[in-house]
């Protein structure tokens, strides 16, 4: 009883304290919750997708040429294969979204009962089931939108060499599969009579990799088949070879992660992030605690003098604290709720399904139970020189701070003096900033890596470093590769025109390497490759692969590997590391020598990135006034409309901008405990300072330089630590998306954004914070 | 006889107390004159440190007026106060009240720093003499609690002259020293009275009250009497003792 009335006392006596505990423990389990609700809903909701839409375990795409009944019915006979099914479609590579061209390529469909689920209009919600589709009408997938920026009622249109084709948009459906904007091939459903209508004008042209009829193949396994979807795959080719003869082909296993690969980065940071603020709380309790044992040292005394003992005073302690916690988790808790709906719609666009908004209570309940016995330990801790304060010295006031000298101690200057006193009310006290110093070197860190991760994204000369082919001017020829003469000329136009850092002829393919489908770049100048370690694939029997391909397949260089390719199969050697974003990193490249070895002549894309990138409109005017008319040039100076990350901006910017909100909440909440602390400690100091003829106003300008100061520190230490690890740590990160050397650009706003952001808070919450300065009154100096 | 540096009129100070008012200070009218080294005297409780805190603006009177230099500092907002307590007027206080994490020559130039008439090597140096002044030199860059209270109350005067006030208020200046330290520092607001600084002291210790020039006395709020001295002269002190002893038993001290 006697501890409740205490306790009572206590809270009400520092309900600053308790908010500020409260406060933090709200937005750290509100911040947990929505963290880890939103990626279990992603996952969960691209499962049931995936359920509903009777996904495959393998699917591949082949050219209608290629697909012999033999070869599918050899699939079909496989003891590990449940059933087989096709679907018939349309390769399309040129198609315009409002006038603009998509690079990415489409398999039209007709319009089938596989699809069950459709967006609004909006994207806010599905429709109770699938509208009917006119002739003049298309369905696409909300990967599309994200990333051409179409919404229904805007014309798209189809160049092949019959002809053209336009067609009005007319809803977007659900396509777990492929509909996300990371995957780089899209499904696309139009009215079954317009689709026989296609595929019959569809010419056979002479480069079926280019476009025409294909057959989607959906391969199931057995229900009894305990194989992983990979090795499902890799079993199949090696007895069928039906993958070397797909021009792309995919496990379900796979799409699920590209689906959901970014909603997994983007948490993975924040549950990073949200741990730091987890820490923070708990250094700030431990921080809170120690400097009121030192300022109710008098009232521990009497307490201990009148029969309290230290368990008793500390278990006070642990009870305050506790229930603070207790309540900011319960509040916190709550709040996650509309924060579930709003944090997990961000990642729409890039999943392309709408994610459930269940809050996964068991987790955060787990994770919050963990911060709770963590906290008790730390005030258990913290408290442990409660059994140090003598009643003795605490009713005769020994224990007064004495302040010591130190190396940080620099002399008052008349000429800087707010600085100069700021500067000293810090150094005397400094390990009461520690605290403080620490948590805004965290927070800066966090801050930078994810404006780092940003403003990689909008850096050219930091993604081509990465392994990004990022071409302002690009040319490609109409479904056929360029001939040796088309190649020359586009070299000697853009060449004429502008100084170009880098051109490459090149062309993909998905190839089997020791039986798994792997991504495959042939350069024809292999030199242009970016290389990491060894050398470029120059011979016929050499090729590259990047670390993350090297690592998962257990591969390094010197290694012999079979590659193989329809008919063929031929022996590599691995002449060195490469780097490259494609694919999320898991992919091989040779040179034009390799290639032929394996039955891939020719190339069918051109790039150049140039030098200055104002140069772009130029060099593309030139081309089309020089080239063939059905050559598809693209000069674009801006490279992020040809980035292909920049449907993940928006996450990022959604991440950076959460992280920013809650450090300055974090810091509101820091700076204002701490000055009502200093404040408390400082009182009779600031009657005497407004006795000598300091202003209140004047006074607060020296709490807010002094926590300036101690955001200078931080800040720089952040920094330090940014430099030191923000790499290494992204490097870790997105190594899923194919970035195993993740290159910090330091650029001025990475840097400076955060730094003012940080500083400015400091300085505005402190100056807020010290608004009590108001209230001190000289008299108080007053011994009548 | 010399000017006239500080007035009160009709001054009154009162308290909440208890849910009702404790009227400190009642209808107080009070000058206070140039050179002059005033000593307020009175019992305990009939509200000397309060006057003085009145008339210094360092608290607001309940009513009345106090006019400096034609101002009413009662009316004076926080600005005009804090630049009258950095200009014109310099402040001695019992506790010493010196700035726990400054050095004793930082304490006192720390004033001069912020008066902003001076350089601040000039205020340097300013503050250096008056530590020399003060007989503490040798502990100048010590913090406050690693010198005795008799060399903290010396910085304290020094710090409350660096800006060379028109007017020195001190509250019981003597109040937390020894005898050694209380003449010392009766010794050094004598010195300075004598060149010239106006000083208005309250004090119930009759070893302080024997420097003044002129001695008033405070019962319940009320300046109930007036007595004039000549210069202090410490050869004369034991006549001027009896003196003043004799006129405080008629205030019935």
């Amino acid at each position: 009883m006697d501890i409740l009335t205490l306790l009572r006392a206590n809270i009400k006596r520092k309900k600053g304290t308790f908010l500020g505990i409260v406060l933090l423990m709200i937005l750290v389990s509100m911040f947990l919750t929505t963290v880890y609700s939103v990626k279990k809903n992603v996952a969960k909701s691209i499962d049931e997708a995936y359920e509903e839409a009777h996904a495959a375990n393998l699917m591949m795409n082949i050219t209608n040429e290629r697909l012999t009944d033999e070869l599918l019915q050899s699939v079909k006979d496989h003891p590990l294969v449940d059933h087989v099914a096709t679907s018939d479609a349309v390769l399309m590579r040129r198609h315009f979204v409002k006038d603009k061209e998509d690079n990415q390529s489409w398999l039209i469909v007709p319009l089938n009962e596989v699809v069950t689920k459709q967006f609004t209009d909006d994207f806010s919600g599905y429709l109770d089931e699938v509208r009917p589709i006119s002739p003049e009408g298309i369905y696409l997938v909300q990967g599309i939108a994200t990333n051409d920026g179409c919404k229904v009622g805007d014309d798209l249109r189809f160049e092949t060499r019959s002809g053209e084709y336009t067609l009005k948009i007319e809803g977007f459906v659900v396509e777990p599969v492929d509909g996300c904007a990371m995957v780089g091939w899209k499904t696309v459903y139009v009215a079954p009579e317009t689709f026989e209508k296609l595929a019959a004008d569809v010419d056979v042209v002479d480069n079926p990799d280019l476009a025409g009829r294909v057959t989607i193949v959906y391969i199931y396994k057995n229900a009894d088949c305990e194989l992983s979807d990979g090795e499902f795959g890799r079993t199949i080719n090696r007895d069928t070879c039906i993958q070397d003869y797909a021009y792309a082909s995919a496990t379900m296993t796979q799409m699920k992660r590209y689906t959901n690969l970014f909603s997994e980065i983007v948490c993975s940071i924040m549950i990073g992030f949200a741990m730091v603020l987890a820490g923070v709380v708990l250094i700030i309790m431990a921080h809170n605690i120690t400097v009121t044992i030192e300022m109710s040292y008098t009232e521990l005394g009497i307490l201990k003098a009148e029969g309290f003992t230290k368990g008793r005073i500390r278990v006070l302690f642990v009870l305050q604290y506790l229930l603070a916690e207790i309540v900011g988790a319960i509040i916190g808790t709550i709040l996650s709720i509309p924060m579930i709906s709003l944090f997990g719609g961000i990642f729409q666009p890039i999943t392309a399904i709408i994610a459930k908004k269940d809050v996964d209570l068991q987790t955060s309940l787990v994770l919050l139970l963990v911060i709770l016995i963590l906290s008790v330990l730390v005030i258990l801790l913290a408290t442990r020189k409660i059994a140090k304060v003598s009643p003795v010295k605490a009713l005769t006031g020994e224990s007064r701070d004495v302040y010591f000298e130190s190396f940080l101690t620099a002399p008052v200057s008349g000429k800087n003096l707010a600085m100069s006193l700021s500067y000293r009310q810090f150094s005397s006290n400094k390990r009461r900033y520690f605290v403080a110093i620490f948590i805004t070197a965290l927070l800066m860190f966090f801050m930078l890596t994810v404006n780092l991760m940003g403003s990689c994204m909008e850096s050219k000369s930091a993604l081509q470093a990465m392994g990004s082919i990022l071409c302002e001017v690009q040319v490609r020829p109409q479904d056929r590769n360029f001939t040796e003469e088309e190649m020359d000329e586009i070299e000697s136009i853009v060449k004429a025109e502008a100084d170009v850092d880098q051109s490459i002829f090149f062309r993909n393919e998905y190839v089997t390497l020791n039986g798994d489908t792997i991504y495959c770049q042939f350069y024809r100048d292999p030199e242009m490759i970016n290389m990491v370690s060894g050398r470029a694939p120059v011979y016929d029997n050499e090729l590259v692969i990047t670390d993350i391909l090297a690592e998962d397949m257990g591969l390094k260089t010197g290694d012999k590997v079979e590659v193989s390719r329809r008919e063929f199969s031929e022996e590599f050697i691995i002449s060195g590391i490469f780097c490259s974003m494609n694919d999320t990193g898991m992919t091989m490249a040779m040179g034009d020598a390799g290639a032929k070895k394996i039955g891939v002549s020719g190339y069918v894309w051109y790039g150049a990135s140039l030098r200055d990138s104002k140069d772009a409109e130029k060099v593309g005017n030139s081309l089309k006034e020089k080239l063939d008319p059905e050559m598809k040039i693209v000069a674009d100076a801006d490279f992020s409309a040809i980035s292909d990350i920049k449907s993940i901006t928006t996450a990022v910017d959604a991440m950076r901008y959460t992280i920013y909100a809650f450090s300055i909440i974090f810091v509101l909440v820091v700076v204002s405990m701490i000055c009502s602390k200093s404040f408390t400690q400082e009182r009779r100091d600031l009657g005497i300072y407004k006795a000598i003829g300091f202003t209140s106003r004047k006074l607060r300008l020296l709490f807010a330089l002094r926590f300036l100061i101690i955001a200078v520190i931080g800040s720089a230490i952040g920094i330090v630590l940014s430099r030191l690890f923000s790499s290494k740590a992204l490097s870790m990160i997105l190594r899923s998306v194919g970035i195993s050397n993740f290159i910090s650009k330091y650029q001025a706003d990475t840097v400076l954004v955060p730094v003012i952001i940080l500083l400015g808070c400091f300085f505005l919450f402190a100056y807020i914070a010290a608004r009590k300065v108001k209230k001190v009154e000289i008299r108080e100096l007053v011994i009548e | 006889m010399s000017s006239n540096i500080l007035t009160a009129h009709d001054l009154c100070k009162s308290f909440a107390h208890n849910g009702g008012q404790v009227h400190v200070l009642q209808h107080v009218d009070l000058e206070i004159r140039e050179k002059d080294f005033t000593v307020v005297m009175g019992a305990s409780g009939s509200g000397k440190s309060t006057l003085l805190y009145a008339l210094s603006g360092m608290d607001k009177a309940t009513s009345g007026q106090v006019m400096f230099e034609g101002k009413d500092l009662v009316k004076m907002k926080e600005k005009e106060l804090a630049s009258l307590r950095s200009h014109d007027f310099g402040f001695i206080f019992q506790q010493m009240h010196l700035i726990s994490n400054l050095t004793l020559l930082e304490n006192v130039a720390v004033p001069g720093y912020l008066n902003n008439e001076k350089g601040a090597s000039e205020v340097k140096a300013r503050a250096e003499k008056l530590l020399e002044q003060m007989g503490i030199t040798d502990v100048k860059t010590h913090i406050p609690s690693q010198v005795s209270g008799g060399e903290q109350q010396r910085c304290a005067i020094a710090r409350a002259i660096i800006h060379e006030p028109k007017l020195l208020f001190a509250d019981e200046p003597t109040g937390a020293l020894n005898r050694k330290n209380t003449r010392e520092v009766l010794d050094l607001m004598t010195d300075l009275n004598r060149n010239g600084q106006s000083i208005l002291m309250v004090t119930h210790d009759l070893r302080a009250a024997l420097r003044a020039s002129r001695l008033l006395y405070l019962e319940d709020g009320n300046v109930i009497g007036e007595m004039t001295l000549p210069p202090y002269d410490k050869e004369e002190e034991k006549s001027r003792e009896t003196q003043v002893n004799a006129w405080l038993s008629s205030m019935k001290w």
